[in-house]
């Protein structure tokens, strides 16, 4: 079927438009993905900084792991030394980061960060290990916020709320875009459609190709989007780092498993829309 | 039902941006007919009409009266019992005309019905075939 292929102008101003619907409701899917993990996440876990009055070698790094494993539930995330605290903050300061040029020394500790398991260790764990903790001559502080995550979490859940109905309608303005969009190619080949109808031929053999096409169209639309999102989210990732309070946050793009899911969809909607086009445009 | 009519028109009616072969062809492939059997009827209809070395042209390129035939050849490539052409001759100058008419009286005589409506009283006086008047929607 030649006819797929001609006419490539309207094509390529469909599939921009449909990418364009599908990117802001991708973009949207995996800000919520990602919020929705990391607020399962934290209110699983708390995120324990244990701070040392001096750089620690690694036998003193030793011991204290060794008292950390006595408490259940506990997991070393890593260990940031001076010199990691202050190449983190000039990244933070960004180009402000001159002013740290005027320190003669390197004023921040270094630190163990820890996460520790509610279910395991329970409500007390968090206050004894800290208790514990900073009766180790080597440990300055030990910090932790279990009051301020709970707050976080509040907001994050209605957040989600919002999100999901924001999404219903991201999803429903996207359909909305690609229906038209495909009615508007159809009319460009409204002649071309009126002559195979001359020649005698049934509507289903008219109507099929457009469907084909347009699922296809809905398809380039899906998997452009993806790949555009997919670039964006490497420009972001490798230039900002996002520090909440004492939790790090990383940004994980969408699971292979989502990422097919929505292509699928993609197809779909492609399918949906020019069927639904196809049939206001024969009933007139 | 379609099938067994073909359609000639004033304004030719050619898909532009197909040659002409899948012009004739596009008859045959809405029957779904094997793609060996359109191959054969389709040049065998555009020999008919003197069309077999413009196969691969495109209707923007051919003139009026060639356009006309390619319309005809996929009019008939179908064998269609009755062969329709609303003012065949209108957008053709006087010597095509004669050969658009003399053409159709050809296939007529092959044993196809062909009806012509025209406005033209040329046309009407140079026959010698039925005619039949229509006044507002009415035979007169």
């Amino acid at each position: 079927m030649a006819n797929i292929f001609e006419n490539r102008l309207v094509h390529l101003i469909g599939i921009g438009t449909m990418s364009i619907a599908f990117l802001i409701f991708y973009a949207f899917i995996l800000i919520f993905v990602n919020l929705n993990y990391w607020t399962k996440e934290q209110g699983r876990s708390l995120t324990m900084s244990i701070y040392f009055k001096e750089e620690p070698d690694r036998v003193v790094i030793e011991n204290i792991k060794k008292e950390l494993f006595l408490f259940p539930g506990v997991t070393i995330k890593r260990f940031v030394s001076r010199d990691d605290a202050m190449k983190s903050l000039r990244r933070k300061l960004g180009d402000k980061a001159g002013l740290l040029d005027g320190l003669k020394q390197n004023p921040l500790p270094a630190s163990l960060e820890i996460t520790l398991s509610r279910d395991k260790g329970g409500d007390s764990l968090p206050y004894q290990l800290k208790t514990r903790l900073e009766k180790i001559n080597t440990v300055d502080e030990v910090q932790y916020s279990q009051e301020w995550i709970r707050k976080f979490q509040a907001i994050l859940e209605a957040i989600k709320i919002v999100g999901m109905i924001f999404g219903g309608l991201l999803f429903l303005a996207a359909l909305f875009i690609i229906t038209n969009t495909i009615k508007l190619t159809l009319y460009s080949r409204k002649e071309e459609i009126e002559i195979f109808k001359l020649v005698g031929a049934t509507n289903r053999f008219i109507k099929i190709p457009f469907m084909i096409e347009g699922s296809i169209q809905g398809f380039l639309g899906g998997a452009v989007a993806l790949i555009v999102l997919f670039l964006v989210y490497i420009i972001a990732i490798t230039r900002i780092d996002i520090r909440i309070g004492f939790a790090s946050l990383d940004i994980a793009f969408l699971s292979p498993q989502l990422i097919f899911f929505l292509l699928i969809m993609s197809v779909i909607i492609g399918f949906i829309g020019s069927t639904v086009s196809l049939g206001r445009f024969f009933r007139i | 039902m379609r099938r067994r009519i073909g359609v000639v028109f004033q304004d030719f009616k050619l898909l532009p941006r197909r040659n002409v072969f899948e012009n004739v062809a596009l008859a045959l492939e809405v029957t779904g007919s094997p793609l060996s059997m359109i191959r054969k009827k389709v040049h065998q209809t555009l020999r008919y009409l003197s069309l077999a070395n413009k196969e691969g042209y495109y209707p923007p390129q051919l003139s009026g009266g060639e356009q006309q035939r390619v319309a005809i050849a996929r009019a008939i490539v179908n064998n269609p019992l009755i062969l329709l052409a609303d003012e065949p001759t209108g957008n053709l100058d006087p010597d095509l005309t004669m050969e658009i008419m003399a053409l159709l009286k050809e296939i007529h005589i092959r044993g196809t019905t062909v009806l012509v409506a025209t406005h033209s009283q040329e046309l009407l006086r140079d026959t010698t075939r039925r005619i039949v008047t229509l006044n507002k929607g009415r035979i007169v």
